[in-house]
């Protein structure tokens, strides 16, 4: 643009924005204004430094239209400011486009249904299945294959051998083993860098849960066989034993499920909690002998 | 923060002082030098420090002119070249109404140098 349609320019601009004023002051206005750029070249000034020290041409008419009293424009924006919020509009409709999508995609955030055993989140785009262990994100799903999870086998017993466990947060379930042998089922919560050891000497067989957490496990002792387990923070059962017991217990629950008719004669004991009362047995040799002692928790005794 | 509204606050008082005795410099202006134009006015005013944009003192000279506190005309330099210079100069109603804001300019310097003026109660505060 030349100097000459710069200034006709800032003078149009001018005029128009004086629209409520008077033709002839308009005129009037412009011509002094026009004197003034003049009279600033003459004494060397450039143009654009002119007209950016007199001001935007709108901004110019609205101090006249104020003076004046009258109702003044808006005066326009920097390009730069004008393109700033034409992109800062534009990026912030498209955000809360999206986020209406998002929304209307994902909703209900969390849904619990307690009695399927199932939590769907971000409308159902994660889903939690407890039963069958199912894990869905997307299209994608991961099952947790169970089977990956046990550790299964059963090893013979002799009568010198004696069945030794250690174990850490665990919940068992020990029952009479039908034969000879000692039966270990266990479930692991999760695939761990540890895996339980079991190793058999001539005078005992350990099973050693120490270092595996969360696991829950069935196991059968042979008949007449001797147990000794220690352990904390666990949940451990006897069925019926017909071997005998001797566990210690910190942090945790001990059950006894016994048969009336059978003989019994226990020493439970207790720090931190309750215990029933013990056992005694006129056949102190047919009777299973049941030694337990548990701190912090609780020993019960039922009678099937 | 609290700095920055005492500064906010500071700019909005100047301004609306600015704006009485802008009017006040330009009708002295006018007075000492018989009549000038726009773009001397603007020249003088910086000379004695005062900075007005052109775009606020064009529309200021405008409405004092058609208050008939200044009267104006247009009149080609003495060479007869180039463009033609808009005069202004104070009307008689210019004249009674500057005495009139000079004399009040006058009395609030008066009272500013007081005992009750500023000063003293800087004084007092210390």
């Amino acid at each position: 643009m030349t100097q000459n349609n710069t200034l006709n320019n800032y003078l149009d601009r001018l005029e128009k924005s004086l629209g409520q004023i008077s033709v002839s002051d308009r005129a009037e206005i412009i011509l002094e204004i026009k004197s003034h750029i003049d009279e600033a070249q003459e004494a060397g000034g450039n143009l654009d430094e002119i007209l950016s020290s007199l001001g935007e041409a709108e901004t110019v008419a609205n101090r006249y239209l104020l003076e004046r009293g009258l109702a003044t424009h808006k005066a326009p924006k920097h390009p730069i400011v004008k393109w700033l919020m034409i992109g800062f509009l534009g990026t912030f409709g498209i955000a809360c486009l999206s986020l209406i999508v998002l929304i209307s995609q994902f909703t209900p955030l969390i849904k619990v249904d307690e009695k399927e055993g199932r939590v769907q989140i971000l409308g159902g785009l994660i889903d939690v299945q407890e039963k069958g262990g199912k894990f869905k994100i997307g299209d994608t799903v991961i099952e947790h294959d169970q089977e990956n999870f046990e550790f299964k086998g059963s090893l013979p017993v002799n009568s010198k051998q004696k069945v030794s466990m250690n174990f850490n947060n665990v919940k068992a379930d020990l029952a009479t083993s039908s034969d000879e042998l000692f039966h270990w089922d266990c479930k692991l919560d999760e695939e761990s860098q540890n895996k339980p050891v079991v190793a058999s000497s001539d005078t005992e067989i350990v099973f050693d849960l120490g270092e595996v957490k969360g696991a829950s496990c069935k196991i059968e002792i042979p008949s007449q066989s001797q147990s000794k387990f220690i352990g904390k923070n666990g949940k451990v059962t006897y069925i019926e034993p017909k071997f005998g017991v001797d566990l210690e217990l910190n942090n945790g629950k001990v059950s006894f499920s016994l048969d009336k008719n059978k003989g019994y004669v226990s020493d439970f004991s207790i720090t931190n909690g309750t215990k029933p009362e013990n056992l005694y047995s006129n056949d102190k040799l047919g009777a299973v002998h049941l030694q337990a002692k548990v701190t912090n928790g609780k020993i019960s005794v039922d009678w099937l | 923060m609290l700095c920055i509204l005492f500064m906010d606050e500071l700019h909005k008082w100047k301004t609306q002082i600015r704006k009485g005795y802008l009017e006040l410099c330009i009708l002295a202006t006018v007075k000492t030098n018989g009549q000038v134009y726009g773009f001397d006015l603007i020249e003088r005013l910086r000379k004695h420090g005062l900075e007005v944009k052109e775009g606020t003192l064009y529309p200021l000279l405008n409405r004092l002119n058609s208050e008939g506190l200044l009267k104006s005309q247009w009149e080609l330099r003495d060479d007869n070249k180039g463009h033609p210079r808009k005069f202004y100069s104070l009307t008689p109603k210019g004249i009674k109404f500057f005495r009139g804001m000079n004399e009040e300019f006058e009395n609030m310097y008066a009272l500013l140098n007081a005992d009750i003026g500023p000063k003293e109660k800087l004084n007092d505060s210390k």
